[in-house]
């Protein structure tokens, strides 16, 4: 052991120095997240983070011929409000993608993402509230009318993309808050019509 | 040289490093992502024509609304509407611009969506001019200040023009109804 010289040990004490000064600070105890309790939401109230403001305002389930249905499918329709508080705008699908989820829909995602006033969502510009309408296609039966659609909104967090670069990204998103959304049943405009 | 002051120059170099790197504003690190792209900026006048790399604008008019006439009814927001003449130069076939913005402040934003058949899909060929508009969406509470539109043919611009326009939003009065023409030939 002689051999490793003077240098050896003080390396070797220097480091155990700093093990156990990070284990008394508590530096090797696991991991500590505690679920947070999600904010309790009701359709129409708004939750807001860094990232943006999310204010779901209903959610319906049709069969309204304008949108070309295949046989046999309903559209679930979700209508909402959001509002970007990031300087750069965010592409309006992928970002409500990482924000919402929504529960008994498919989830990669709605099959898409419309203005309610009509157009493409395009991106999500700073500060200007956008109406949103989401739609999936499912098929028939597989939710029920008149039921409650549980939406979870998840926070993000703000992430540089590059350590040496200025491109940023939201990342890491954690669930925040939830509620639940009333499906409006507007299944019957079909059977009326086929009877 | 001694030991000790080996010791003390090798820290103080390191020191001296860090100091650098921190106080260098990013985009001007030799290995920051930024300094490839490095985009210079041609400025732009109302009634001139700009020639860039790949294409060249002239902005006609600069204009205000609280509404849009578009085909299928009025579109209510508040707008900032910038008219321009365009043509490809010919050093690629065709361009798109793919990279229009406006920054404001700290902020950015991209031509909305909402108004269709602008310059944002037009393609541009050389001697074949487009006239049309380009059309931002603001906030109405921060319609107000100095504004930057940069066109230019990618949003991530390498060693590349951008082609700028400086709008001035306080001397802009926003009419309530405004025609945007939809995007064709030049005269």
């Amino acid at each position: 052991m002689r051999g490793l010289g003077r240098g050896f040990w003080i390396a070797l004490g220097v480091l155990a120095a700093g093990v156990i000064l990070v284990a008394g600070l508590g530096g090797f105890a696991p991991a500590h997240r505690d679920p947070v309790p999600l904010a309790s939401l009701g359709p129409g109230d708004v939750h807001t983070n860094d990232e943006l403001s999310v204010r779901i305002l209903s959610a319906e389930i049709t069969v309204d011929p304008d949108l070309y249905l295949e046989e046999g499918e309903q559209a679930v329709l979700v209508q909402l409000e959001v509002t970007t508080h990031w300087r750069e705008p965010l592409e309006a699908s992928g970002t409500l993608g990482r924000s919402l989820e929504f529960a008994d829909l498919p989830e990669d995602g709605p099959d898409s993402v419309t203005r309610t006033d009509g157009g493409a969502a395009g991106f999500l510009q700073p500060e200007l509230r956008a109406p949103l309408t989401l739609r999936w296609d499912v098929p028939a039966g597989s939710i029920e009318p008149g039921s409650d659609l549980h939406v979870t909104i998840r926070d993000g967090r703000l992430r540089q993309l590059e350590i040496l670069g200025d491109d940023w990204t939201w990342v890491d998103h954690r669930p925040a808050a939830e509620l639940d959304v009333p499906l409006a049943d507007r299944t019957g405009l079909a059977e009326e019509e086929d009877e | 040289m001694r030991t000790s002051a080996t010791w003390a120059a090798a820290i103080g170099f390191a020191v001296l490093a860090c100091v650098v790197t921190a106080v260098t504003p990013v985009s001007n690190l030799a290995y920051s992502t930024n300094a490839t792209r490095m985009p210079f900026d041609l400025p732009m006048t109302l009634g001139e024509t700009t020639t860039g790399r790949t294409f060249t604008a002239e902005p006609t008019a600069v204009r205000a609304a609280s509404s849009i006439e578009a085909e299928d009814g009025p579109v209510e927001g508040t707008f900032l509407i910038v008219d321009l003449v365009l043509d490809g130069t010919g050093v690629e076939p065709s361009t798109r611009l793919g990279g229009i913005k406006l920054e404001l402040g700290e902020r950015t934003y991209y031509p909305a969506s909402r108004i269709r058949r602008t310059l944002v899909d037009e393609s541009l060929r050389a001697g074949l001019p487009v006239a049309g508009s380009i059309v931002f969406e603001l906030p109405p509470d921060d319609f107000r200040g100095r504004a930057r539109v940069v066109l230019a043919n990618r949003l991530d611009i390498r060693f590349d023009d951008r082609l700028v326009l400086d709008v001035d939003l306080d001397s802009l009065e926003p009419r309530p109804s405004v025609v945007v023409e939809p995007a064709g030939w030049a005269e």
